[in-house]
């Protein structure tokens, strides 16, 4: 029994560190398994087309479909007419009776569902004297004055000129075909349509046209022609109605497009120029073809040519613009009167990608410096991180109205641009640089890595932020990007009506947190803490590697991470992407232990230390003033052996020095070992408030002034979910552990984060001011009174009535 | 006046799509006791600093420690950050504190509330400079914990039951 005592104290703390405490897992866990860590059940099913890999399987097969399109822009109605040649390529294994089109454009008929099932705005707190009031921007809304026809099918033929029966159901159309395409066979048919283009001022949206002060049209042409709805092995036809938030999924496909606008007009668009010689001078291709060796941008169109008669080798009628576009699932143009165009080559691996911007004078100063060594950063940046871009052009065009940015294959839209005085802020200019990277990295998530924007935002918006976030900091250290800082979304993680981010994205109602933020600061959280970036790096390329040109689902994304890295992280896709929980970890409790070797004189000491603490109570304190020492028994005389000073409770006897060394001879050597064993023993418990698994990350700081980090795998809460001890020897003692203190964890309670507890940084706590003061218009019209608090009185305080 | 001119530029949004990669998001905790409210805030410096600066008509750079002028705040906040009580009357709020770090501003501001019956909070905190702007409110105390989303269609809620 003896020679058990030490070795095994030590292996006991140990097990005693990983037991279970209390219970645990409810009753009810009895009967299935809750395990937080078991294996996702969300997930579907794998199978030829889908491997449990999370690679496409041994029989996938995606659609193709390719487009001869002729349309033309008049630019004095803003119509948009245009007539397609579809041939529509059955790779499927099943027979199709009927083909599904997207008419986007019909989001615009005050009929369409996107605008019937909007709520309508809390009128009554914009109502009455003292409110802010309703836009005049929003009452145009109101009244749907930019009611459109939508989408109007001027004909569906088959490919001998026969009319195809066709029915539009809101957004889609079904166009029903004479007999079944079966597997393998390829179908043409044509559609002529047309539609008038939506006036941004007054109608927002992804697209369209904004009227410049000098009557200049600015176009951003997209969602414009009938586009083939995709038809999936795991959804069937995707033809979930386009409501205005849930984006685009579409096929891949070669395109071959001849747009028509006036001949002072300049068209950039997906895919490569084909006939330059008809529509730029000598001098245009001349700089087009030096701009490829360019290490800066050159100017194709300089800005004091822009709008000039003699920058257009036409000067009358109309100009035809030809573009081939090869495996894109979209295609998307930009076009204006007074474009200014500049260009520069992106090495990418030996082959010569043109990086190229397209904008207005309203774009000046900013764009010319900004946009196009933006986009060259993006392809470099993530290229590294996923896959080399595959496509001859990259180019950021100037978008409408000045806000946000949208995203197509090769081509974008985005929109700050400087004040009218030709300043812009810090704010604008990084507002610039960011939203360029974010656009045009979605030539990577959409747009090649091909995913179901309509039924999963986070899939691009996700990934892409996190990208962006990475390219941000290498663009300028200070950046002041947070939509992936982990810490950044502790407080949507806490907000009470928080949504999984496998939510369908038109049902997502906090969009910004909960597609963009949340995915990418999860994936920063694995790539910095979970997995580590080596492991991340690795399975998230090759996710972008399996899935170029091809159409993941959530699950091939979740399997492929898992699979490539080694790592079962299914608890971190359930609470994370399917739960709304928040990691809260607690340090709940530090005990100290140190290894005794049964010496009587120690063991002695010890006892005597500890009844003096416990003589430390109030009572004995306060008895001490009132009672003589030696009481009642000292005053009448009646000490004896034990209480005449002979005797000493904590002396060491014979005995007790017998019984030791016995002790000793008995020990093995390897127990004999341990009793010069001098560490400090410390038991760290841990508690999973949050309900939310997370690796433990702690400092442990010491006496001297050191410190260590302590990492312990999640796993650590494999068998008990609530509280986890790990056991730490050291010959430091001990006095704080704080947890996460790199901040990897968005645990959204710090204050149970350090033993002992801290108190936080000082808060400034002001004097609070008088009330504020009645209104005295009669004060405020006398010169120089108008001022208000914190306002400037100087030259460069802001005049009344000028706000900026 | 100037600022009433600002408020009146939110977005209704009603029958539009927004833009698309524009949805910039506050948060904050309406903590309601007897008496009192209070209201932390969490604001992105890079996008307060700018608002505050438009305000003021002038630059205002913070070191590291400093804090912005309360009375400035409170005069931005005003009309932004408006809680009524039920009978329609503004509760004034006062800055009771502010820290700010690398990114954010946490602001504490409170204010007297004497019943939450019929009190609404009006948070339409940069929805003049974002169309999709959401300010993302919960509100503990005097009931179970509930989320307020302040939005363009929504810019002011009651504090009593969620998601109104």
């Amino acid at each position: 029994m003896r020679r058990l005592t030490l070795s095994a104290l030590l292996t006991g703390l140990a097990l005693a560190a990983q037991a279970p405490q209390g219970p645990a897992l409810p009753e009810n866990r009895s009967k299935t398994n809750e395990s937080f860590f078991r294996k996702l059940e969300n997930l579907p099913t794998p199978n030829v087309y889908r491997a449990a890999s999370g690679a496409p399987g041994h029989r996938y097969w995606q659609q193709q479909v390719d487009y001869r399109i002729r349309v033309s822009l008049e630019d004095a109605t803003q119509t948009v007419t245009g007539t397609e040649e579809i041939t529509y390529h059955n790779n499927a294994p099943d027979e199709l009776r009927y083909l599904w089109l997207q008419l986007d454009q019909n989001l615009r008929k005050a009929t369409s569902t996107g605008a019937n099932s909007r709520s309508a705005p809390n009128l009554a707190a914009m109502a009455g004297d003292g409110r802010p009031g309703v836009s005049t921007w929003a009452l145009r809304g109101l009244e749907s004055k930019d009611d459109r026809d939508g989408c109007r099918i001027r004909a569906v033929k088959d490919a001998t000129g026969r009319d195809l029966p066709f029915t539009v159901v809101d957004t889609m159309m079904r166009v029903d075909l004479p007999a079944p395409l079966k597997p393998g066979q390829t179908l043409k048919f044509s559609v002529a349509w047309d539609y008038a283009v939506n006036n941004y001022k007054h109608a927002g949206g992804r697209s369209g046209m904004e009227e410049f002060e000098d009557g200049a049209r600015l176009y951003n042409l997209a969602q414009w022609q009938p586009r083939l709805a995709a038809y999936t092995d795991d959804l069937g036809w995707q033809h979930q109605q386009f409501l205005g938030q849930g984006e685009f999924t579409l096929e891949f496909g070669d395109w071959d497009v001849e747009i028509t606008v006036p001949w002072d007009f300049t068209v950039l668009a997906t895919g490569e120029l084909q006939n330059p010689q008809d529509v730029l001078t000598a001098a245009q291709r001349d700089r087009l073809a030096k701009a490829r060796a360019s290490a800066k941008p050159i100017f194709i169109i300089a800005p004091e040519e822009a709008g000039k008669p003699e920058s257009r080798p036409a000067r009358s009628g109309t100009s035809t613009w030809r573009f081939k576009a090869t495996n894109v699932r979209d295609f998307a143009w930009n076009t204006c009167r007074r474009q200014i165009w500049d260009a520069q080559g992106v090495d990418v691996n030996g082959r010569t990608v043109l990086a190229m911007s397209g904008y207005t004078k309203e774009g000046m100063p900013l764009w010319d410096r900004y946009s196009t060594a933006a986009v060259v950063h993006t392809l470099k940046v993530y290229g590294r991180y996923t896959f080399d871009y595959p496509y001859p052009v990259a180019i950021s065009c100037l978008g409408l109205g000045g806000g946000g940015g949208m995203e197509y294959p090769m081509l974008c839209f985005n929109g700050p641009r400087p004040e009218k005085d030709g300043t812009y802020s810090e704010r604008t200019k990084q507002g610039l640089v960011g939203v360029v990277i974010h656009e045009v990295g979605h030539n990577f998530f959409p747009m090649i890595v091909n995913s179901d924007e309509r039924q999963w935002s986070w899939m691009d918006e996700g990934f892409n932020t996190f990208l962006q976030y990475l390219a941000e900091k290498e663009w300028d250290p200070d950046f002041p990007t947070t939509r992936s800082i982990v810490q950044g979304i502790t407080d949507y993680l806490k907000f009470p009506d928080a949504t999984p981010i496998m939510t369908q994205s038109d049902a997502v109602r906090h969009f910004g947190p909960n597609a963009y933020q949340k995915p990418a600061a999860g994936f920063n959280m694995l790539r910095e803490t979970i997995m580590g970036r080596e492991l991340f790096d690795f399975a998230f390329k090759e996710y972008a590697r399996r899935w170029k040109f091809k159409r993941p689902q959530p699950a091939d994304f979740f399997r492929t991470m898992n699979d490539a890295s080694g790592l079962d992280l299914d608890w971190f896709w359930r609470g994370w992407f399917y739960m709304t929980l928040a990691p809260d970890l607690a340090v709940e409790n530090v005990e100290w232990f140190r290894l005794g070797d049964g010496d009587p004189a120690k063991t002695k000491a010890r006892q005597k230390e500890a009844d003096a603490r416990r003589d430390q109570n109030i009572s004995k304190l306060r008895d001490k003033a009132l009672i003589p020492e030696g009481g009642e028994e000292r005053r009448l005389g009646l000490q004896d052996f034990y209480t005449d000073g002979g005797w000493d409770r904590y002396g060491v006897t014979t005995a007790d020095r017998q019984k030791f060394e016995a002790y000793q001879k008995s020990l093995e050597p390897d127990a004999k070992a341990w009793l010069g064993y001098s560490k400090n023993l410390y038991r760290i418990t841990f508690r999973n408030v949050g309900k939310f698994p997370m690796p433990i990350i702690a400092r442990l700081e010491f006496k001297d002034g050191s410190a260590e980090v302590l990492r312990i795998p999640v796993q650590a809460w494999l068998q008990n979910e609530e509280r986890f001890s790990k056991l730490v020897a050291t010959e430091k003692e001990l006095v704080a552990v704080e947890l996460d203190p790199f901040q990897e964890i968005p645990d959204v309670d710090r204050s149970n984060d350090s033993f002992a507890r801290r108190i936080g940084p000082a808060q400034i706590l002001n004097l609070a001011p008088p009330p504020p003061r009645m209104p005295n218009p009669m004060q405020t019209a006398r010169p120089g009174k108008d001022s208000r608090p914190g306002e400037a009185s100087g030259p460069e305080a802001r005049q009344p009535g000028s706000h900026p | 006046m100037a600022m009433r001119t600002r408020a009146c530029i939110l977005g209704v949004a009603a029958a539009v799509a927004a833009p698309a990669h524009d949805y910039p998001v506050t948060y904050g905790v309406l903590t309601l006791a007897k008496g009192r409210a209070s209201l932390r805030l969490r604001l992105a410096l890079h996008h307060i600093q700018p608002e505050l600066e438009a305000f003021a008509g002038r630059r205002l750079p913070l070191k590291d420690g400093e804090i912005f002028e309360p009375a400035l705040l409170e005069a931005y906040l005003q009309e932004r950050i408006v809680l009524r009580d039920g009978a329609g009357r503004v509760l004034p709020w006062t800055v009771a504190s502010q820290d700010a770090d690398a990114f954010d501003l946490v602001l504490t501001l409170e204010a007297p509330l004497p019943s939450t019956k019929g009190a609404r909070l009006r948070n339409i905190l940069f929805f003049d400079r974002h169309r999709a702007q959401q300010n993302l409110v919960t509100v503990e105390g005097l009931g179970p914990r509930r989320g307020l989303t302040f939005d363009a269609k929504r810019p002011e809620l009651p504090l009593e039951g969620a998601r109104k």
